[in-house]
């Protein structure tokens, strides 16, 4: 039996247990575990699993990561969008004065 | 007089049709709202129209704010909205499949995940424009419903009772919707990090 059929073999029984957690209970939880909405006994689950998977390791660094690439690549691509332009401003208040407005008393 | 004035709350003197105050909404708001719907859809000139859009259906709409919650969030939202029927709108030539991005799993419900070997970090790969253009194109791809809740969660950080109300779905919805969201990003972009072909 290979290494990594071996572990597998013990992934498999120690989930099966009272405080073992799967690869696919652990995809349900993911984002609950990333974004610390998990209790202690929950998170503890998915901190064990991990330590003896790698695979789930892997798998929520690579998430992390990609959803910090996403935040920082947008972030960074509005960079500098941060002024109305004055034209802009002009043409909203213009549009203002010459349309409907419920508002005006 | 205009103490008085400028001491009653935004929206009272807007909805009492004070020039100032409009002005002081535009002045205000109008490069936040600007970011954000430059942050949603991806270029400029859309954001700029959508602004424009938000401002109006705000000044026609005044008399609907009750006041539960901040001048500033009421008008975040409207610009929300209008940014999502504007990325709507545009033409997509591919919508990707999103199933066939989620993760794998062996009949034992054992994962299978190639090593996560990174050449870069999150922050340094967004320096380059290159990868930016493909983060922007993979959201792209992305069905409307994960996508949009993406949008909101991740990129302008809204809680998932907000993006909820604003989406009129479920929180139960909007957390399968942005798992899998989530989970797609990952698998088209982690090969930008250079991973996934080392053992």
């Amino acid at each position: 039996m290979s290494k990594v059929k071996v572990m597998r073999t013990i992934k498999s029984a120690v989930a099966k247990s009272p405080i073992g957690l799967s690869c696919c209970d652990l995809e349900e939880r993911v984002d609950a575990y990333l974004e610390n909405e998990l209790g202690w006994p929950a998170k503890m689950k998915i901190r064990m699993h991990a330590a003896m998977c790698r695979d789930c390791t892997s798998y929520l660094r690579a998430y992390t990561a990609t959803r910090d690439l996403v935040r920082a690549a947008i972030r960074t691509e509005a960079e500098g969008a941060d002024t109305l332009p004055d034209d802009i401003a002009r043409k909203i208040l213009e549009r203002k004065k010459s349309g409907p407005e419920d508002g005006a008393a | 007089m205009h103490q008085e004035s400028a001491a009653k709350p935004l929206h009272q003197r807007l909805l009492a049709g004070e020039p100032a105050a409009a002005e002081e909404l535009v002045t205000t708001e109008g490069g936040r709202l600007f970011q954000a719907s430059r942050r949603i859809l991806g270029n400029e000139e859309d954001a700029l129209d959508c602004v424009q859009e938000a401002f109006a259906k705000a000044f026609q709409k005044i008399s609907t704010f009750e006041g539960r919650s901040d001048i500033s969030t009421w008008l975040y939202r409207i610009l929300i909205n209008e940014s999502l029927i504007r990325l709507r709108q545009k033409r997509r030539s591919k919508i990707i499949d999103i199933d066939s991005l989620m993760p794998e799993f062996d009949i034992e419900g054992c994962r299978i995940e190639p090593p996560w070997q990174p050449v870069k970090d999150p922050e340094q790969l967004a320096e380059s424009g290159e990868i930016r253009r493909h983060v922007r194109a993979a959201i792209d791809i992305l069905p409307e419903d994960a996508r949009n809740v993406l949008l909101l969660r991740d990129i302008e950080e809204l809680n998932t009772r907000e993006t909820a109300e604003i989406l009129e779905i479920s929180e139960a919805a909007v957390k399968v919707r942005l798992h899998r969201a989530r989970a797609a990003l990952k698998k088209l972009l982690e090969p930008h990090f250079g991973a996934g072909d080392v053992e």
